[in-house]
């Protein structure tokens, strides 16, 4: 215990030093940009930042990133709640009753109890990763080669069964992110693989074209072909602090939240996204009177709210004490610490403890910014909203295109990126996300990697994935869950949890 | 999918979805096998470079095989109208942009690639459209090119200009 606290100590101590604190504050404000503005996402931002953070010291670097993250989900209901409009997707379900409540006049209640819910969503899960992270890295010192192939079949069938819509697209997307992730030489043997004698493949696919294609140019397209226009129905904020009542209901309704976003976040695979859908789906279901939920029940927007803050924290604990990426961001994550020469895994918290402590100090720091800045910036935010988006597209390209280019000096690279939005446009009018894509495509190499050295301790014996009890376990774990999913009675929960 | 929709006419019926996605990731997985026919296998306690490509494009193709298969047995919702028109231009922005920012540097690079961009939706006036390019210009050689140090020209090379 005392050992936590020195722990704490150094780490406050590397987040309060001032330009921390800027980079944290930098990174929380552009995160609550992009959470407010739909169609660019914290995953292209981050893709866009991770040139400039190459500048930056490794834990300055995780601070900005991670902050743009956690500062998209409090962007994000802002605008689900004023206007109606999910900034991010992990907001969508806020707009049920968020914006059902603004129409009432108690918008000013919604979004205190959203950013006072994250907040304490925040502190918890910041509580979970300094107490859980360290001893699950312990563990995971004990995993062989044939573990870790264990440990990312689990997380890719995680990524399979929340994904939204077929089971069998995502698992499409998955081997065939992996497949891109074949792609330049192959280092065992030294040979050039699915090159076509291309230089610049030789090195492989970089994940940041594949990201700012998929998630940022394809994402234009579709936005631009909806052409919806916005109509910004802004009613008046009146009283900012909830009523006695809101606190009431929406205090259980925090922790519950809280809790199951927890939970799910450690899960490799999921996200802020799925955590928010559970959490309302549990209110609902928890709650006296599910009709009031879609009519501003307060419930409905403290539960979501807290359980996609704490699912987008949560999922840092896997990153950093195993290594392995929770979704598609934290694989961007991964790639922005090993282009700092840090290879994510197990050894981190003990090798780098400045940078591990640093983060989840500023993590803490970080919300509670959030929370003192957004309350009296929600005008601006609103302001924002109405700049139309034929102006903001040219934008987002152009920072898309520089961003891509600035990381290698390559315009092959900005190719590539034409190449992914062009891709993942198709894939997604086929139905197929982008997301498990880039998950395949980050955990491929290390997955034969790991795949090819089991094989060469084992001479070449498959059973090693069974006889080893932590590999076992995880497998059993694997295969329940994905039958949970095919059996059909729970499957059709699932979607309708997904349609609410 | 890309295959599918690029080499048939639109006047043709839609393809259905599933039956597009099944398609691609089978055409994916055999290209990926035929593309890798030269690579060596090994064994499995001695792997080469081929063993791993093959296991998954395999599994590619199956997968690919099994939507196919599933879209033809239920019905198939088509997919929908295709946005060419935003699709191609986004294209043609970000092409000008890399063939642009060598030559012609970053300022005409811009201009070019916004101009060719805004063709997308419903286009802004001119007046806005120059506004927009000044900020841009500005914040991304502030950042970039003076903040970052990325060895980029604003002007193209022949004005003889020294930014």
């Amino acid at each position: 215990m005392t050992d936590l606290f020195a722990h704490l100590w150094l780490g406050f101590s590397v987040a309060l030093s001032p330009w921390n604190l800027l980079i944290c504050l930098v990174g929380c404000l552009l995160g609550t940009l992009i959470g407010v503005l739909p169609g660019i996402g914290p995953t292209a931002t981050v893709a866009m930042l991770m040139p400039i953070t190459f500048y930056l010291t490794p834990v300055s670097a995780m601070i900005m990133l991670a902050g743009v993250y956690y500062g998209s989900q409090y962007g994000g209901s802002t605008t689900a709640i004023l206007v109606n409009i999910p900034g991010e997707a992990s907001s969508v379900v806020t707009c049920l009753d968020g914006y059902a409540m603004a129409l009432q006049g108690r918008a000013g209640s919604a979004l205190a109890v959203a950013a006072l819910a994250s907040f304490f969503a925040g502190t918890v899960t910041t509580i979970a990763i300094a107490v859980a992270g360290p001893p699950l890295a312990r563990i995971a010192l004990l995993f062989h080669s044939a573990d870790y192939v264990s440990v990312m079949i689990l997380g890719l069938v995680c990524a399979m069964v929340l994904a939204h819509g077929s089971l069998l697209k995502a698992s499409g997307m998955i081997v065939l992110g992996i497949f891109f992730g074949l792609v330049g030489t192959d280092v065992n043997t030294g040979v050039a693989r699915y090159t076509f004698g291309i230089p610049d493949l030789y090195d492989g696919i970089g994940f940041v074209p594949v990201a700012m294609g998929m998630f940022g140019v394809a994402e234009i397209i579709l936005n631009l072909e909806e052409t919806q226009g916005r109509d910004l129905i802004t009613k008046e904020i009146n009283r900012l602090w909830p009523t006695r009542d809101d606190f009431r209901l929406a205090w259980p309704a925090t922790v519950r939240g809280t809790l199951i976003g927890l939970g799910l976040g450690i899960l490799p695979g999921s996200g802020a996204t799925v955590g928010s859908f559970a959490g309302y789906s549990l209110e609902k279901k928890v709650a006296r009177d599910p009709s009031r939920f879609g009519k501003g029940a307060v419930e409905g927007v403290a539960g979501p709210e807290s359980a996609n803050n704490a699912a987008a924290q949560a999922n840092f604990i896997p990153m950093l004490s195993l290594g392995l990426p929770a979704n598609a961001l934290m694989a961007m994550m991964i790639g922005a610490l090993m282009i700092h020469g840090i290879t994510p895994g197990p050894m981190v918290i003990e090798k780098q403890p400045v940078l591990f402590w640093g983060l989840v100090a500023s993590m803490w720091i970080g919300n509670l910014m959030l929370v003192i800045i957004n309350l009296p910036l929600i005008g601006i935010w609103v302001k924002l909203l109405q700049i139309p988006y034929r102006y903001l597209f040219p934008a987002i390209l152009l920072f898309c295109c520089i961003g891509v280019y600035s990381l290698n000096n390559s315009i092959v690279e900005v190719a590539f990126m034409a190449f992914f939005g062009v891709l993942g446009y198709f894939l997604k009018k086929l139905e197929c996300e982008p997301a498990p894509l880039l998950l395949g495509l980050i955990l491929g190499p290390m997955l034969e990697e790991n795949f090819r050295r089991a094989m060469i301790v084992s001479g070449g014996d498959l059973t090693v994935f069974v006889t080893r009890p932590i590999s076992l376990s995880l497998l059993v774990f694997s295969t329940l869950l994905l039958m949970a999913v095919v059996v059909p009675a729970i499957r059709k929960g699932r979607e309708i949890a997904f349609q609410e | 999918m890309c295959a599918s929709s690029s080499d048939t006419p639109k006047r043709r019926r839609r393809p259905g979805k599933n039956t597009g996605a099944g398609l691609f990731f089978l055409a994916v997985g055999l290209v990926g096998l035929w593309g890798g026919r030269d690579l060596t296998i090994g064994t499995a306690d001695a792997m080469a470079e081929g063993y791993f490509p093959r296991a998954i494009c395999i599994l590619l193709a199956v997968i690919g095989a099994a939507i196919l298969v599933g879209a033809l047995r239920r019905p198939d919702p088509g997919i929908g109208g295709l946005g060419l028109r935003p699709l191609a231009v986004l294209t043609g922005s970000i092409v000008a942009f890399a063939i642009g920012l060598d030559r012609l540097g970053l300022v005409v690079t811009i201009l070019v690639s916004v101009a060719i961009a805004n063709l997308a939706a419903r286009p802004m006036r001119i007046l806005p459209l120059l506004v927009l390019v000044t900020v841009l210009v500005v914040s991304i050689a502030g950042i970039f090119v003076w903040g970052l140090g990325l060895p980029l020209r604003l002007f193209p090379r022949w004005l003889g200009l020294r930014i």
